[in-house]
Order: structure tokens, then sequence, then C-alpha cells
């Protein structure tokens, strides 16, 4: 079979997008920008305080939101690659479902906030971390399902 | 749960697909099955250190 670059970014391109936003903070930068758009209510309390500091209230919930945009690229990327064998697709289901089963019972459990506290050196990188991470398991998906 | 738990249980879930097409398409010696026997190994090792942090957590709180 020949396979092409193309056949392998297709299904690499949402854990690509996905580690490349978190590179740029995205999640941080709007949660910030968000926080400043609404100077008078800010859920951040002590606004200018907060300012200074780069609004350190919102760091815990961005890598949160980091790792979970990383399951949920892990998630489209291996739709794109099983979508094409028709005949697994009860399989593709069932991972399907277990994947929507641990999203959910991480977003629920207090662990995935509180990184910041249990691990402070691994915390600042965790977002990235986790979607490089993403990227290599629909990388080797993607290797299993075209050879 | 944790971040290492979450990327494991995603690679567990992905193993249950590509041991199934492994299976579909020539057994254990498929590239498949291969991959997914080797992300079923390194979830299982996520999830157990995810619990262990958790246990280790839960220790340290009724300590403190």
């Amino acid at each position: 079979m020949d396979i092409t670059y193309e056949a392998y970014l297709a299904r690499i391109f949402p854990p690509l997008v996905s580690l490349i936003l978190s590179m740029l903070r995205f999640n941080f930068s709007v949660m910030k920008v968000g926080v400043q758009a609404d100077e008078k209510d800010s859920v951040c309390g002590d606004f200018d305080r907060q300012k200074e500091k780069k609004f350190p209230c919102l760091k815990r919930n961005a890598t949160a939101l980091s790792m979970l945009y990383a399951a949920i690229s892990i998630a489209m990327s291996f739709f794109v690659t099983a979508i094409l064998h028709k005949e697994l697709m009860s399989a593709a289901l069932l991972s399907g479902g277990a994947m929507l089963i641990v999203m959910i019972a991480a977003v629920v459990s207090d662990d995935f906030y509180l990184i910041g506290v249990r691990h402070p050196k691994l915390a600042p990188h965790a977002g990235w971390i986790a979607n490089l991470a993403a990227l290599a398991i629909s990388a080797a998906t993607s290797y299993a399902v075209l050879h | 749960m944790n971040g290492i738990g979450l990327m494991s249980g995603m690679m567990l879930a992905i193993a249950i697909y590509l041991v199934s097409l492994g299976y579909a398409n020539g057994g254990l010696s498929s590239t498949a099955m291969q991959v997914g026997i080797a992300f079923i190994a390194i979830g299982s090792v996520g999830l157990l250190s995810d619990f262990a942090s958790r246990r280790n957590s839960a220790k340290k709180r009724l300590c403190a």
C-alpha cells in the first residue's frame, strides 16, 4: 500500500493543532482576556494585584483545559483514523465510549485541577506535555492502522 | 484522576480498537496488535501511578 504524508497528516492534525495552541498558551490567554474584559465584576478578586501577577488564579483551570483539549484531540484523531474501517465500527464505538467515560471521570475529579498543588514543578508544563503525548498517541495509532 | 490518568485512559480506550483491528488482520504478528499491546502496557502503568498518587495525597491529608 502506498502511504502518503497527507494520510498521516490528516490523522494527526487535531493533536498537532492542539499542541501548537497549548504551546502558545491559548487557553490562558483567552481566560485572561475574558477576565480583563469585565474589570468590575472579576471572579479573581483584587483585580489590580492579580493583573500585576499575570492572573495566577486562572492558571490551574487553563492547564486543566489544555489537558482536556489533548484528550479531545486524541478522540477526534482516532475517529478520523477509525472511520475508514467499516468492518470495525462496533470496536470504534466501544473505544469512543470508553474515551467519553475517561474524560468525564477526569473532569469531575478534583485531582485534575490540583496539579499545581500536587506537582508544582510539573504544573506549568503539564498542558503542552499532555498535548505532546496526544500527538505521539495519535501518530502511533495512525502508524498501526496504516501498516 | 489527574492528567496522567486521563492520558492513560485514552491509551487504553484506543487499545481496545487496535487489538480488535490486529485480531481481525493477522493476529499477534500484526502492527496494530503490537501497538495495542504496547498501549495497554503503558496505559496500565499510567493508571496505576495515578491511583498511587491519589492514595499518597489522601494519606497526606489524613496525617495533616
